[in-house]
């Protein structure tokens, strides 16, 4: 499996006099097997307050108005739950991670070169909506994620191991482009 | 003049600005407009499998 993972900061507007910023993700894969290959592609926008983008917060308990499309829709839904396992919101806009370890300080090479990287391992309890008795629901994600200063949200990074009752799923990012002046894929959505 | 000045210091090192520490994929916020892409190579296993080998 192979794709790519999008993050942007498209806005950034007062609510209820508070800043908040719209950060879009854009989520694409692609799955080869015998029988072909499976392309998928989302987006998901959510308006969070940048007083919730501090340590020791959990954005993903404080995101004002989410919402979400596939390439296959004509306009963007609203998203009521945000855990309903259609998006990978809970890993990136996680709190502290439990069990959360430093890492000694390894070298990582990215778009921006090699770069000493911080390190920091955790697990995240992942809490769907659909139960956990469903099998392909997600119930634990161990991450372990590369950081520095240098990368625009910090992360340069990142390893997802997704356990669920029916098996494993591990995906690897790493940072291959940056860049400015991003606009909104879901510009009827606000 | 001295606690002034530790005061000064405390609040211009305490909170970074623009910088955030949340522990999913957001540990920075830059400013708006900004962008990052990641490639993603994922493998997947089913129960019993072995995490690097192909499935049958």
């Amino acid at each position: 499996m192979t794709g790519a993972l999008r993050i942007a900061s498209v806005g950034r507007v007062i609510e209820k006099s508070e800043p908040c910023r719209w950060i879009e993700v854009q989520f694409d894969f692609k799955l080869a097997n015998g029988e072909g290959q499976l392309r998928k592609s989302d987006w998901c926008k959510v308006l969070i307050a940048e007083k919730h983008l501090v340590k020791g917060q959990s954005p993903l308990d404080h995101v004002l108005r989410a919402w979400y499309r596939s390439e296959a829709d004509d306009s963007s839904q609203k998203m009521e739950n945000l855990g309903d396992g259609r998006t990978p919101l809970p890993i990136i806009l996680s709190g502290p991670l439990q069990d959360g370890e430093r890492l000694a300080t390894a070298e990582i090479d990215s778009k921006l070169g090699k770069l000493a990287c911080e390190g920091v391992r955790g697990t995240l309890k992942l809490n769907s909506s659909r139960g956990d008795a469903l099998p392909d629901v997600y119930q634990k994600c161990e991450l372990e994620n590369r950081m520095h200063a240098a990368s625009p949200f910090g992360v340069v990074t990142s390893r997802w191991t997704l356990h669920s009752v029916n098996g494993t799923l591990v995906w690897h990012l790493t940072l291959v482009d940056i860049g400015e002046n991003a606009a909104s894929k879901m510009p009827d959505a606000k | 003049m001295f606690a002034f000045r530790w005061i000064t210091a405390i609040l211009l090192f305490a909170v970074p600005a623009g910088v955030t520490q949340a522990d999913g994929l957001l540990h920075r916020l830059p400013k708006d407009g900004t962008w990052a892409t990641y490639q993603l190579d994922g493998i997947s296993k089913n129960a019993g499998e072995s995490l690097g080998q192909p499935r049958p």
